[in-house]
């Protein structure tokens, strides 16, 4: 009998794990003395950090999704739709079952199912907004902004942790600077609505970032955690008291991890499974590791996080099967280009134990983005490098 | 020495009023720890972004056990604790950590 690795998950984390492991178990793919098999439900694969662009009109929707059969391997077998489809992940029998009802034994489980949104957690906010977070509103995003002639506009986060925890600057800043370059800035009032003190968790960003904010006449409301909407009077309310009136909304929804890890019953109560912040393994469970969104960890939900992480989490699942590779262990490192504008950028790049150092916004690391972006399809999520 | 209840001098009260001292009894054992949050090392969404998303999953007799290395965040948290009304059930040291129970 092979020895099964099963990657339930298949979009960024997934994929590149997959694509690392059979890398790195060559020889065993090869001899069928290991099987690669990534569960996913659908053969869709979306690259998510494009659709704060498109939203803004600076990426074109055919550019954001691929076949994932198309980035796997092809040693790795993929199932997809009803086969694909994970019903139950079951740690204690080391199995999960999918939705056409057949059980799937392991030797080894990475969990990458990543994140869900919980619209419902906040009545009115989903009906009332636009958001870059999900695709075909990304698109509403565009149309509505390309109408737009003036008025207010709130962007808000309802909830931390949430993917990408920089979208939120990213999304308000080329706001303001795709408003400035369409002459409407000064009809405009943006209002920047956040869960917590300040503009960012992190201080040395956060202080950074209010300084832009200054300079950029952008309005600031923290802490402010939205409890509901109103979609017909266009308010927005929150915990502490306020309401807003805005003209349009652009919301960051609540996050949680995926319906099936709560469903078996492996998470926390947002669904979050627990990991240990070095080994990447499943907290009591030392044959399941968890990457990428799914994980509780303190770390950004970003797809730079799960690049980093997958070479921890390949390694060592290539070291138990083969022995004498090593073993390596997750710092924490997390790095993301944040867009200040239609044309140019920062970026943050930090660990457990290095804090970041942003260097002043240019059009070299907008570049920096957009290349990162195009390369992800043939470079990140193959794992060439 | 039974431990099962404990009384808290709590620190900040005392050094904020001294003629006022605030002592809490706490049942311990009947409080449930629903989640150990380690803050030790840096963090995305910084401490109170990190806790301000595990507290409000909280239910009535749980609370959350955050770990943390240095006193500035310490006093930060107590800070934000008493800023949305939350309680500071137990204040402790473990080793060169400080371990702060925070409940609803
Ligand atoms: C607007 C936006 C901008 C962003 N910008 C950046 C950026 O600039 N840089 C950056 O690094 N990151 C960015 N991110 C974050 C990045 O997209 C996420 O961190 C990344 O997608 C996480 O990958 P994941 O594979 O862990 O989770 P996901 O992408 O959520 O993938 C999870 C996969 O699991 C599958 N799945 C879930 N449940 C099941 C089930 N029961 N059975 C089978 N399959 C299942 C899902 O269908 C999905 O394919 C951005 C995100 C957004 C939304």
């Amino acid at each position: 009998m092979p020895k099964r690795i099963i990657i339930a998950g298949g979009n960024i984390a997934g994929t590149i794990v997959a694509n690392r492991l059979v890398q790195k178990l060559k020889d065993e793919v090869e001899k069928s003395d290991v099987e690669i098999v990534v569960l996913n439900n659908t053969n869709k694969h979306y690259y998510l950090p494009g659709q704060l662009l498109m939203a803004y009109g600076l990426e074109s929707p055919e550019a954001l999704v691929k076949d994932e059969s198309e980035l796997l391997d092809p040693r790795i077998k993929f199932l997809y739709g009803d086969k694909g489809t994970i019903t139950k992940i079951d740690v204690n029998n080391h199995s999960v079952q999918t939705k056409d009802g057949v059980t799937h034994n392991y030797d080894y489980l990475v969990i990458a199912t990543g994140v869900e949104y919980s619209w419902e957690e906040i009545p009115g906010y989903k009906e009332a907004s636009v958001t870059p977070y999900e695709f075909d509103s990304a698109l509403k995003m565009r149309e509505e902004l390309e109408r737009f002639q003036g008025g207010t506009i709130v962007v808000n986060t309802a909830k931390l942790p949430h993917r990408c925890p920089v979208a939120p600057l990213e999304a308000t800043l080329i706001l303001d600077d795709y408003l400035r370059k369409r002459g409407i800035r000064d009809k405009t009032k943006i209002i920047y609505t956040y869960p917590v003190q300040g503009v960012f968790g992190r201080p040395i960003t956060n202080k950074f970032m209010l300084r832009l904010f200054e300079e950029r006449g952008i309005e600031v409301h923290s802490p402010f955690n939205v409890t509901q909407v109103s979609p017909g009077d266009k308010i927005i309310e929150s915990q502490e008291g306020e309401k807003i009136k805005f003209d349009l909304l652009i919301s960051i929804p609540p996050n949680m991890g995926a319906k099936v890890i709560g469903d078996s019953g492996i998470g926390d109560r947002r669904r979050w499974v627990p990991t240990d912040k070095f080994t990447l393994r499943m907290k009591d469970h030392s044959d399941v590791y968890v990457l990428g969104d799914a994980t509780d960890l303190p770390v950004s939900k970003a797809g730079s996080t799960a690049d980093f992480e997958s070479y921890v989490v390949a390694q060592n699942i290539a070291n138990e099967i083969k022995g004498n590779l090593g073993i390596k262990y997750y710092g924490g490192d997390v790095f993301c280009y944040i867009a200040t504008g239609t044309d140019q950028g920062t970026y943050i790049r930090f660990s457990y134990t290095m804090n970041e150092s942003p260097p002043p916004p240019s059009y070299v690391h907008w570049w920096g983005k957009v290349m990162y972006n195009k390369l992800y399809w043939t470079v990140t999520a193959k794992a060439t490098v | 020495m039974k431990l099962s209840f404990l009384c808290i001098l709590l620190n900040e009260s005392l050094k904020a009023k001294s003629s006022n001292i605030i002592q809490r009894c706490v049942n311990l054992s009947s409080i449930k720890i629903y989640k150990e949050l380690d803050l030790t090392s840096s963090s995305c969404a910084g401490p109170i972004g990190e806790l301000s998303s595990v507290v409000d999953e909280l239910n009535p007799g749980e609370a959350v056990k955050v770990i943390l290395g240095d006193e500035a965040t310490v006093k930060d948290i107590k800070t934000w604790i008493s800023r949305r009304k939350l309680k500071l059930i137990q204040e402790s040291k473990e080793g060169n950590k400080f371990v702060l129970l925070v409940g609803k």
